[in-house]
């Protein structure tokens, strides 16, 4: 069994790299949430200039690939006298790009939530924010987890973009190793198997998590 | 035309030409109501009238262009919707305090059980100690015959047990003024009664309410007032009795004919018994 003992030869420095995309994953998330749902609350606003700004936002967004962000936000911005180091570069243009799809689960979560939920927390005299918090998010949990686990998969998948600015996570280590070895199928194989593996264990917790919520309620 | 009741007190809510619209709609045009404190006004009408907008401008939850309402020392002035002209939050949350409102749907929050409905406003809103918010509720609850139901899910009651504990959620804020937007046209017949039995006990105790209604056995022997509501304006108000046994409007005459026909020979005239429900569950 050759491959195996070559998967052996270069699991550590895949391993290594499966740091990297995991780290680029959280960083990612943790931004795409916090701004997915401020552009949630501007896309529901009163204010017409916040919902112009949030919306345009996510058309311009949306409607670009990654891949080409990704590019711009290393390459681009350096001209503009802005040099990111490329993991932020990275996880920057990723959580950036995903606050529109998790804005947008946000916003379809706590529309969904009847209007007569807002109306009885108001005529209680509940503050705004005091009815979001207690009154409406808690109800969007088991509408929002769903798509937002989805996105998270797809999320880590999109991190393998970031070879093309030369960060050193998993894809960036399997490139190097097909190249030395010019195995591509073999090293390539073993990447997609660690890229599975991250998506199925991701989805299986938030599924369990989704499950014992539901359950609860 | 409705006339200010003689007694000399500042009226716990008084609208002055009040004017609502949904888009280009007329929902409410040129309203005048007083209500004393102590008084139970009840609104009776064809849908579309305009009773449940006219309560929901009583506590804001729907603004409306023109006209005014003094409600329990506060001011509440028409704007129109595009402009920011509405009242500071302070305000309405000082109004909405003092005002409790009963909802046709009930809206309980289904996430939390019958006792954090109930202690959720109390202890976010007036700060109150969670075991005095508990005490309070559980008392509340006691009255209108559902303690053992404190710590169940919504979801698990049935309707007349939900509008019973949002009746408690909204009692939990101590308030000078409840409103009731038809509770009972969601229920099923046989518990209209129960419902109906705490409101009329609510009444008796002097409580202040405004309600928009369909039953009209109910409204004579609970308020003393009825307004009737046709086509987005009061047609006619006056003592309960007189406005339902000899109106004066000939819409008023026909709306109560028509109503009476459809309640038919065995409309109940008493609710029905009060345990009806706990037979059920």
């Amino acid at each position: 069994m050759k491959i195996l003992r070559l998967w052996e030869h270069y699991l550590p420095r895949f391993l290594h790299g499966t740091l990297i995309t995991l780290e680029l994953t959280a960083a990612a998330l943790a931004l795409a949430v916090a701004l997915g749902f401020l552009t949630a609350l501007a896309r529901m606003s009163r204010q017409g200039l916040l919902r112009g700004v949030a919306s345009t936002y996510i058309e311009i967004i949306r409607a670009t690939p990654v891949l080409v962000l990704i590019i711009l936000a290393y390459y681009g911005l350096p001209q503009a006298g802005i040099v990111l180091p490329g993991f932020v570069a990275a996880s920057g243009v990723l959580g950036i790009f995903y606050a529109t799809i998790y804005g947008e689960i946000f916003r379809g979560g706590i529309e969904g939530v009847g209007r007569g939920q807002t109306e009885a927390a108001q005529a209680l005299g509940l503050t705004p924010s005091t009815t979001m918090r207690r009154v409406i998010l808690p109800q969007t949990v088991t509408t929002i987890l769903p798509p937002a686990t989805n996105a998270a998969a797809d999320l880590v998948k999109d991190t393998s973009l970031v070879v093309t600015i030369a960060v050193a996570d998993l894809m960036y280590h399997a490139y190097g190793a097909a190249s030395t070895t010019f195995l591509p199928m073999d090293m390539f194989a073993l990447a997609g198997i660690l890229y599975f593996l991250i998506c199925y264990l991701l989805s299986h917790v938030l599924r369990r998590w989704e499950f014992a919520y539901a359950q609860r309620h | 035309m409705p006339n200010a009741t003689e007694t000399g007190r500042e009226p716990a809510i008084a609208v002055r030409g009040l004017c609502k619209r949904f888009a280009k709609q007329s929902v409410l045009e040129d309203v005048t109501l007083d209500i004393q404190p102590g008084e139970v006004v009840a609104v009776i009408g064809p849908s579309g009238a305009g009773k449940s907008t006219l309560l929901r401008c009583v506590n804001y939850l729907q603004p409306f262009e023109s006209g005014r309402i003094d409600v329990l020392g506060h001011r509440l002035t028409g704007t129109r919707e595009a402009e920011y002209r509405r009242p500071p939050h302070a305000t309405l949350v000082e109004i909405r305090t003092h005002i409790g409102m009963v909802f046709q749907t009930f809206n309980l929050f289904p996430h939390l059980t019958v006792l954090q409905n109930i202690t959720l406003a109390p202890t976010e809103v007036l700060h109150r100690p969670r075991a005095e918010a508990e005490a309070t509720a559980m008392e509340l609850l006691g009255r209108v015959g559902l303690r053992d139901k404190a710590s169940a899910y919504p979801r698990r009651l049935s309707g007349g047990q939900q509008q019973r504990v949002a009746i408690c959620r909204a009692l939990a804020m101590q308030p000078q003024v409840m409103l009731f937007d038809e509770p009972t046209s969601m229920l099923d017949p046989e518990l209209v009664g129960d419902v109906l039995a705490v409101i009329r006990e609510l009444a008796e105790e002097g409580m202040t309410m405004l309600l928009a209604t369909h039953e009209m056995s109910f409204a004579r022997d609970v308020a003393d007032t009825v307004v009737f509501m046709a086509e987005r304006r009061i047609v006619e108000r006056g003592p309960a009795r007189e406005v339902l046994t000899s109106p004066r409007e000939p819409r008023t005459r026909s709306f109560l004919r028509r109503v009476l026909l459809q309640e038919g020979d065995d409309a109940p005239d008493a609710p029905p018994a009060a345990d009806s429900e706990a037979v059920r569950s």
